[in-house]
């Protein structure tokens, strides 16, 4: 994956924020997605102006983890959102070869 | 020719019948469903005698389509079962409903919502034969901004293969002339788990999706709102007739009751822990 860069939450997506987690749902395509505490924060930072790279820096600064722990999980979420559309990447034509 | 309406989550069915075995087939199939007809007939039945080989058989109609004829009443009942719940689904609006049983404990409701085969009938029957009221062991309907639970209280589905399990609380034998036995399935009224069994509607108070294992180890794990809500989703019947497929009601529901998740291979192994979750509950959700 490409961290330089910008994911952004694509706006035709439904919010529902239960406790510290989330389920996302498209009405048209009649997807759903559940995102646990550490997927919605994730989600919640893909505002457009971010990079990947500043994501995972930001999240293992907070959670004082190895930067290369959180980035796994941090591109293994990003991609899943991706598949589901329910991002999309800033500035790239089509960013799902690099999801 | 006498004809019965019958109504449940904003669908409405009737049904023309003819002849004394039609009648009892009804009776027996629809006599605790709710008769108070509001709206046109989305599909209309007609079940026919007639007499062939010295037996009366009986022909199934969807409107003039030719469902099916057959001498055996228990195989004429299953067909109409399970044809007229499809229809039901088919048209359901104006609330959620779900894939699930239905039973009520001193006014409290519990859902057991499930897709096929995960065991929810035999579980059901196994709970109203321990004193909870039944409501139903296949679709419950939730109205829009409620949370009263409408069950489709039909006689409870039991496949042939639950035979060996339900028989520990159940006598086929001297019961026999009192359910229909079809091929595949045994259409049981309420009334001979439970005789004093109570229709009602109560409140949702408590969720759990049910799977039986064989060999499993037993399991009961508490789920998130947002896991509850991914999984009642996936057991909504309803969802293309509803605004955003449900979804924002389902979110409401979620907040409104606990949920679990139940893994289990005996009912030794359940025992009475949902009696005793249901009774730590509040009647109401946030009182008590």
């Amino acid at each position: 994956m490409d961290l330089t860069c910008k994911p952004k939450q694509r706006p035709d997506y439904r919010l529902e924020q239960l406790d510290d987690e989330l389920l996302l749902y498209h009405p048209s395509q009649t997807v759903i997605m559940y995102c646990n505490p550490s997927a919605s924060l994730i989600w919640q930072l893909c505002d457009g102006e971010r990079a990947v790279e500043e994501i995972i820096t930001l999240l293992s600064t907070a959670y004082e983890q190895p930067s290369e722990a959180i980035a796994a999980e941090i591109t293994s979420t990003l991609a899943q959102f991706h598949q589901h559309r329910a991002i999309e990447y800033v500035g790239q034509e089509d960013s799902r070869k690099s999801g | 020719m006498p004809t019965r309406v019958i109504t449940f989550a904003g669908s409405t069915l009737s049904i023309e019948y003819q002849g004394d075995r039609a009648a009892r087939i009804v009776n027996f199939l629809f006599r605790h469903i709710s008769t108070d007809g509001g709206e046109a007939a989305q599909v209309k039945y007609r079940l026919l005698s007639a007499p062939q080989g010295g037996t009366d058989e009986l022909a199934l109609y969807d409107d003039e389509n030719l469902l099916g004829r057959s001498k055996d009443e228990a195989e004429i009942a299953d067909l109409l079962l399970g044809n007229s719940c499809y229809k039901l689904a088919y048209h359901s609006r104006g609330g959620l409903l779900f894939h699930a049983g239905g039973l009520a404990r001193q006014g409290k409701g519990l859902l057991l919502p499930g897709t096929m085969g995960v065991g929810k009938t035999t579980l059901t029957a196994w709970l109203v034969s321990r004193g909870f009221d039944y409501l139903t062991d296949e679709m419950v309907y939730i109205p829009h901004q409620a949370n009263a639970m409408q069950g489709l209280t039909r006689p409870l589905n039991l496949k042939h293969p639950s035979r060996p399990v339900v028989q520990a609380w159940f006598d086929y034998e001297t019961q026999a002339a009192r359910f229909y036995s079809a091929a595949a399935t045994d259409l049981i009224p309420p009334a001979l788990f439970r005789p004093n069994n109570q229709l009602s509607q109560p409140r949702l108070r408590l969720i759990i999706f049910p799977r039986y294992q064989a060999g499993s180890k037993f399991s009961l794990k508490a789920l998130s709102k947002a896991q509850a809500g991914l999984a009642l989703m996936q057991c909504l019947i309803n969802a293309r007739n509803l605004t955003d497929h449900g979804f924002p009601e389902i979110t409401r529901l979620t907040k409104s009751a606990p949920a679990y998740k139940m893994s289990y291979a005996s009912f030794e192994q359940i025992g009475d822990r949902i009696e005793t979750i249901l009774r730590s509950l509040p009647l109401t959700p946030g009182r008590g």
